[in-house]
């Protein structure tokens, strides 16, 4: 990230003392002129140059520069526009491990999938469960509504009927997460399924064979990459959760130590 | 011996070591030279330069960070919020003043004094919720409760809704 180029004092404005009296007020960037009282820092942020905001904000994990950018009309403009991508990738690295976010992501949504914990669909709060390959946050009960078997696809999409491997293409989960005995059902996210079938039928009604099987490819494509991703981040969060509950088991084991 | 001149017109004599933390004013008396006359600083309160030269001669003597250094340090280094206990305790002042800091330390081209500035208010922010950071820094949600849910959900680019 660039830090303060734009704001470096230019050599040129300062005054050529063959000229001018050094006390002679020189024309300097950023004229900082107040009046007034002022109790809070952020209230007075249209005075802070840009990138000492990003610099400050660069330092802070992706979800409080989320919640920044949910506590005032000005924070948010000046968040979510392409043009803070890169504080949003600088507060991306800060996290350990975390991987990169995917290109059919914007980073705000990447990392609202990661680390606010709304159900993306009733937005009630605790939910644990990310589809990662879906790039969902789901609670229990909206699972049911918003992602169908693969009978249930069919049936629902016949176009579906026309892909033998429909997990090759539609995004999908399987759940509950399989456990041993326990394997889980293969369900797939109708959201995204849904989208697909509208852009087969606008490409059914103009064209040849051809582009269809240059669509399938495509999705296919799309979604090993979506799975490859999905596996990455998976990996990183039971890694997180393991290392969590494992310093909670050291707790309690220290806790009864010392109880003893 | 520097004399520097602050917005509310005090005068400050300061030794070169110290106030050469400045980059700002170390170039200016490159192009300058050996001079008598004061060094104008227009955007610096009185109050506000007392405290950033009080920075400087605490850390008179260390290296000056280099372009290079600071670039390197920034690709290989996690950005920590980790701010030295001296540090610590010179920050710990009112949020305006804080403010006035940054702002100085941006003017004036210090490099380590801005970095500490950012830090303590990254710090400040860290953990909380929307309503918490309006709470600590005295703001007005200015949401309706029906943009608030409506926001929630709109987590791509402004450009793209």
């Amino acid at each position: 990230m660039p830090r303060h180029s734009a704001h470096r004092p230019d050599s040129s404005l300062v005054p050529d003392t063959n000229h001018t009296p050094l006390l002679e007020s020189p024309l300097l960037p950023h004229e900082h002129r107040y009046s007034g009282k002022y109790d809070g820092f952020l209230e007075r942020l249209t005075e802070v140059p840009l990138d000492i905001l990003f610099e400050i904000f660069s330092h802070l994990h992706p979800l409080d520069l989320l919640r920044l950018a949910r506590t005032t009309k000005t924070l948010r403009s000046i968040l979510m526009q392409r043009s803070a991508t890169s504080v949003w990738k600088a507060t991306i690295s800060n996290v350990d491990g975390l991987p990169p976010c995917p290109p059919d992501l914007d980073e705000p949504e990447y990392v609202n999938l990661a680390f606010d914990d709304h159900c993306h669909f009733c937005f009630v709060s605790g939910v644990n469960d990310i589809f990662w390959s879906c790039r969902v946050r789901c609670c229990k009960s909206c699972v049911d509504e918003h992602f169908v078997s693969e009978y249930d696809l069919k049936k629902k999409i016949p176009l579906a009927s026309a892909y033998k491997k429909s997990r090759a293409i539609f995004p999908f989960i399987v759940y509950p997460k399989p456990r041993p005995y326990k394997p889980g059902r293969i369900l797939f996210y109708l959201p995204i399924a849904e989208r697909y079938v509208t852009e087969l039928a606008q490409l059914q009604g103009t064209c040849s064979q051809g582009t269809l099987r240059d669509w399938s490819r495509k999705k296919t494509e799309e979604q090993d990459r979506r799975l490859s991703h999905a596996a990455l981040c998976e990996s990183w969060s039971s890694h997180w959760v393991h290392k969590r509950s494992s310093e909670v088991n050291l707790l309690i084991i220290v806790f009864l130590v010392a109880a003893c | 011996m520097v004399l520097l001149v602050t917005s509310d017109n005090e005068q400050f004599t300061t030794e070169k070591d110290i106030v050469e933390r400045s980059v700002l004013i170390k170039n200016m008396l490159e192009d300058v030279g050996e001079s008598d006359q004061p060094i104008p600083l227009p955007n610096v309160s009185s109050s506000v330069l007392k405290k950033v030269l009080e920075y400087c001669e605490h850390h008179r003597g260390e290296p000056l960070p280099t372009a290079d250094s600071e670039q390197s340090q920034d690709e290989t280094r996690k950005r920590t919020t980790d701010i030295s206990e001296w540090d610590q305790k010179f920050i710990t002042v009112d949020q305006e003043m804080l403010f006035e800091i940054i702002l100085a330390a941006n003017y004036l081209d210090i490099k380590s004094l801005l970095d500490v500035g950012c830090k303590t208010v990254a710090n400040m922010i860290k953990g909380k919720t929307p309503e918490e950071i309006r709470k600590l820094f005295n703001i007005v949600n200015d949401f309706t409760p029906e943009e608030e849910a409506q926001i929630k959900k709109e987590n791509e680019w402004a450009e793209d809704r």
